[in-house]
């Protein structure tokens, strides 16, 4: 689902965001990706959702070596991907429902067409009560779990997790990982980065190290 | 493909009325422009209606050289194509015209008819009657034998048709300054607006917006700002035309209602030109996001 082969970043002013990265995760499989600030994790994440592209080596994903996919093409590339970020990027103004609401915009759904679709996830993830309060309302824990539902609502291939539990406490960080778990299980792959090493030891799974843009198996 | 087209069309409709206060602004700032470009055309257009109907070219003189016979020339030029009427005038003639046309002038009884000049006079037919035709006309004239010189006059004709073609220079150029100024005003709306919206923006770039999608809205609101534009100044040159320039045009002789024309190509370009600035704001702001 996710391959690197032999990649490498680098920033102007030679900086080597990424040293011969070679990485495969499957379908289904869920992958720690730990590491320091500034260790290249979300150079890692941004390569795979397309926000740039490799200085040498091949990024593909499912199937698509991004280096030659045309501009135009990305974004259905990202159809495929669900992406969960740290600083949760909702909209503040917006309620619940129209923030999870924005994955579907782009399929033209209309209100009702949405609401089947949504109705069901928010119940799951505990937000139905919430589903019209303000997201500027709402707290961390809340917030993350808003952002989950617009990243899973479209029942993506990929999951990527930038530091989901960066900001939460220790209940709520447990409630997003058995979240993430369960979107694994069904068939998703899933790409978390952290910094928290004790992560793997609460949650078992396959666990990589990226130490200055070089990746180890941990 | 319609649902599509309404969904996008709703949004930038609402992105209208959010901004109304912004959009607002640059409506005033285009339909002020908008409504000085009327009322150019308008007293323009006035003016070059005004010279058409002063200036009749329907008459050409054909002046003979010395011992050319009047009535075979007349006959030659009556063959001439656009001619509707030959009339002859001998010296003696001549000179009674002088009289009859201006009689303050004195001591003519007394001189001789034969040093007033004989001439033909050529009256062109209706659809003739025009500075082009006469030209062509005279031309015919000019190379017929007997034929000394001919005048249906030229300078008159020249310094109108210059005038008229300053005031077309003039009006073009109006037009293109106000366009490209209006192009400005939309492009830097749109940029504000997308501005605002750029945590919109990024978020639809996350989960796979197309530049389509998310550009369409800000590409009618561009649109409403237009179509707004249209309505706003021609409501304001009705209400100029009907307080104002209806007196002008009552005292001076002038025509300074816009043409239905003038109003059908406003209606259909000054939309047309903000679509085209909204897009290219629209793009060249999502190539400047680095996210994108």
């Amino acid at each position: 689902m996710i391959n690197f082969e032999r990649v490498g970043v680098i920033f102007p002013g030679n900086c080597h965001a990424l040293r011969d990265v070679s990485l495969n995760v499957a379908r289904g499989e869920f992958v720690y990706v730990l590491g320091r600030s500034g260790a290249g994790k979300s150079t890692l994440l941004r390569l795979i959702y397309a926000d740039f592209m490799p200085t040498c080596g091949v990024v593909r994903i499912a199937g698509n070596d991004i280096t030659f996919l045309p501009r135009c093409r990305i974004p259905y590339l990202r159809r495929q991907i669900g992406i969960i970020f740290q600083d949760y990027k909702l909209l503040n103004e917006k309620n619940v429902f129209d923030n999870v609401r924005m994955a579907l915009d782009i399929y033209f759904f209309r209100k009702s067409m949405a609401r089947e679709r949504i109705w069901p996830l928010l119940k799951q993830l505990g937000l139905f009560e919430l589903r019209d309060v303000e997201v500027k309302r709402l707290s961390g824990g809340e917030k993350q779990r808003v952002a989950i539902a617009r990243a899973l609502v479209n029942d993506p291939q990929i999951i990527l997790a930038d530091e989901p539990t960066g900001n939460l406490d220790s209940a709520n960080a447990a409630a997003i990982m058995e979240l993430l778990l369960r979107a694994q299980v069904k068939g998703a792959a899933v790409l978390m980065v952290t910094h928290d090493l004790n992560m793997p030891e609460k949650f078992p799974a396959r666990a990589v190290h990226l130490d200055a843009g070089r990746l180890e198996n941990a | 493909m319609t649902a599509k087209f309404l969904f996008v069309s709703a949004r930038g409709i609402k992105l209208f009325l959010n901004y109304f206060k912004n959009s607002l602004m640059s409506v005033i700032a285009l339909s002020a422009l908008f409504l000085i470009l009327h009322t150019a055309f308008s007293i323009g257009g006035g003016i070059s209606r005004f010279t058409d109907s002063v200036a009749r070219f329907d008459t050409v003189r054909i002046y003979p050289a010395e011992k050319a016979d009047l009535q075979t020339l007349a006959k030659s030029a009556g063959d001439v194509s656009g001619v509707e009427a030959v009339t002859v005038y001998s010296g003696k003639e001549t000179k009674e015209y002088i009289k009859q046309n201006a009689p303050a002038i004195d001591g003519i009884e007394p001189l001789p008819d034969d040093i007033f000049p004989s001439f033909l006079e050529i009256l062109a037919a209706k659809d003739h009657q025009n500075a082009q035709s006469l030209e062509s006309m005279s031309k015919q004239f000019r190379e017929m034998n007997g034929v000394e010189s001919v005048s249906y006059g030229q300078e008159w004709a020249k310094r109108l048709s210059d005038g008229k073609r300053a005031i077309n220079a003039i009006l073009f150029a109006a037009a293109i300054i106000f366009s490209a100024a209006g192009i400005l005003i939309v492009y830097q709306t749109v940029s504000v607006t997308m501005n605002k919206y750029t945590e919109e923006i990024q978020v639809y770039s996350i989960v796979g917006g197309t530049e389509v999608f998310i550009t369409m809205p800000f590409i009618v609101f561009a649109l409403c700002i237009g179509a707004s534009c249209v309505l706003l100044s021609l409501s304001c040159y009705k209400i100029l035309y009907m307080t104002l320039l209806l007196s002008i045009e009552n005292a001076a002789g002038l025509t300074l209602s816009l043409s239905w024309s003038y109003c059908l190509i406003f209606t259909v370009a000054a939309p047309t030109v903000t679509i085209i600035s909204g897009f290219i704001s629209a793009n060249s702001f999502l190539r400047s996001c680095r996210w994108q």
